[in-house]
């Protein structure tokens, strides 16, 4: 079967229950939200920051 | 056991819905932390203290535990929080509509692997608790009682998880309690043999500080990145990123190296990193059952969320998709009573080395998902082209497989293997400054964006054009 045209794509019809829940996540309020900027603090803190200053302290410590 | 349509939705692959993710902070941190503690911490423990002090080495896992577990959650969480989705399924706009079986075959075997192995040293232990309590049939050994036990936990697993995510919430309010019993026997540890283990030097060191310092920070990398395989079907419960990040770091980072500082000083002072061994020796014979049970429960807890995470991954195959719940179960149950019944002395010898290489599969996977969300797709998914799977839907590429995602797979795991050969400790090149973790998931998601840039996109697949839609348009869900 041939590829469709580039950037084109088609839909396929998903199970009802499945439609029902992308179509709940399409329209916004029933998707999770993303990371936000307190997110990204502890995501540095605690991923970055606080390694970096574990690891200077077993090494100088 | 009827469920409704929506209560049954835990037990499918299906994204759940905003209203049906109800596991706030506490709780996702409980299941977390449940799910981390087990007995792999102790033999996590106990390589890192091969190679470096008590000091050191604490300070080096903990870190490493903390990068790795950000890689995870950069990798697998913002897909998996935003659609309610686990983790396999949160790879298909980069491995394509069918090549997402690549990192569900990782995930499959990496699980049944480590829950095999958890469930009979949960038996072991099960049995050896017996033995304290002089509760063992006369002429029973070990040998005889393990595949017993090991069956009888599968079952209670299965049973447990009949009540899909929410069979872990029960049992992990209970479970929890062993991290604490777990700190408690470090203490006891740390407190009568103090001199011991500071005057404690590591058997394995090498001459080069610099080396043992950095694969201290490996040991810690590699074990929390194997995380990938459980997050994705344990946060897709809590409704918003912006709840999910401490729980994370704090419930699933920290207490896998905090837990396995039992191993490093049990390996240091007693050159032994499993307590249920030494813990008679150190404390007696009351805090012989109490390590006992402690091992036992925290082998439970972690056997039942991988078992559960497994399954939901199983779901991604159409013939699965349907099938009733408790027949998936008994799917993923199955190898691993197999294992743990009829070859559990195989499966101690050999699966730390089909394991290990597993492990290094992780960090090149989440440098490819890392930089296909938020470098290259800026955070614009299609979630109903996941669920797609003709020729012509968004995340096709060529055959339904991304080359990109496949050749950055393959040069990350030759790197890792080139940088630290993770069955022998031999290491080459940058290793010693920079882990072999990180520069894989680095080089990794480098070559995925070149290869994306020069080929995919060029050649309209993977969905990074602008759309144009042959039917009523899905719109897209940005930030």
């Amino acid at each position: 079967m041939s590829d469709p045209p580039a950037a084109t794509t088609t839909r396929e019809p998903l199970e009802p229950e499945l439609e029902r829940r992308v179509r709940a996540l399409e329209a916004g309020p029933d998707a999770g939200s993303d990371f936000d900027a307190a997110s990204w603090f502890w995501m540095v803190l605690l991923g970055i920051a606080l390694p970096a200053a574990l690891l200077v302290w077993g090494w100088f410590g | 056991m009827p469920k409704t349509r929506e209560a049954a939705a835990d037990t499918s692959v299906w994204p759940l819905l905003r209203r049906e993710r109800t596991w706030g902070p506490w709780r996702l941190g409980l299941a977390l932390a449940t799910a981390a503690a087990a007995t792999w911490c102790y033999l996590i423990g106990g390589y890192a203290g091969n190679y470096l002090n008590f000091f050191q080495g604490s300070l080096a896992l903990t870190a490493g535990s903390m990068i790795g577990m950000l890689l995870v959650l950069l990798a697998a969480g913002p897909i998996c929080i935003r659609f309610g989705i686990e983790s396999v399924a949160s790879t298909k706009p980069q491995f394509g509509s069918k090549g997402w079986t690549i990192p569900a075959l990782m995930q499959l075997l990496s699980i049944i692997g480590w829950n095999a192995m958890l469930l009979i040293f949960f038996a072991k232990s099960l049995t050896q608790l017996l033995s304290v309590l002089d509760w063992l049939p006369p002429g029973l050994g070990a040998m005889q009682v393990v595949p017993f036990t090991t069956l009888i936990a599968c079952a209670v697993v299965f049973f447990v998880l009949l009540w899909g995510a929410s069979g872990i919430t029960h049992l992990s309010n209970i479970l929890v309690a062993h991290v604490f019993v777990g700190l408690w026997m470090l203490y006891l540890l740390v407190s009568r043999r103090w001199p011991d283990l500071i005057a404690a030097h590591p058997t394995l060191a090498q001459p080069d500080p610099v080396w043992n310092y950095t694969t201290g920070i490996e040991i810690g990398i590699c074990s929390l990145v194997s995380w990938w395989a459980y997050i994705g079907a344990l946060i897709r419960m809590a409704p918003d990123g912006r709840n999910i990040v401490v729980p994370v770091m704090v419930g699933m980072g920290l207490p896998v190296p905090l837990l396995s500082l039992i191993g490093v000083a049990g390996v240091l002072v007693l050159k032994d990193s499993d307590p249920s061994s030494w813990l008679r020796n150190v404390g007696g014979h009351r805090y012989a059952i109490i390590a006992l049970s402690f091992v036992a429960a925290a082998n439970f807890g972690t056997a039942i969320a991988g078992i559960y995470a497994s399954a939901i991954g199983l779901r991604n195959f159409r013939r699965l998709e349907k099938l009733p719940w408790l027949v998936v179960l008994l799917m993923t149950i199955m190898p691993v009573a197999f294992l743990g019944m009829f070859v559990p002395e195989l499966v101690f010898s050999r699966f730390g080395t089909i394991l290990a290489l597993i492990g290094v599969c992780f960090a090149p996977l989440c440098g490819i998902q890392i930089a296909d969300y938020f470098v290259l797709r800026r955070r614009h998914i299609d979630v109903r082209a996941i669920y797609e799977v003709h020729p012509g839907s968004r995340y096709y590429f060529w055959a339904g497989f991304n080359p990109a995602a496949v050749v950055a797979v393959i040069f990350g795991i030759a790197l890792y293997v080139y940088l630290l050969n993770p069955l022998t400790y031999e290491s080459h090149g940058p290793y010693r400054f920079l882990t072999a973790s990180l520069p894989t998931a680095l080089v990794s998601a480098l070559i995925y964006i070149a290869i994306t840039r020069l080929v995919v996109i060029p050649a309209g697949r993977g969905g990074y054009a602008p759309r144009i839609d042959a039917e009523p348009a899905a719109a897209t869900i940005p930030l």
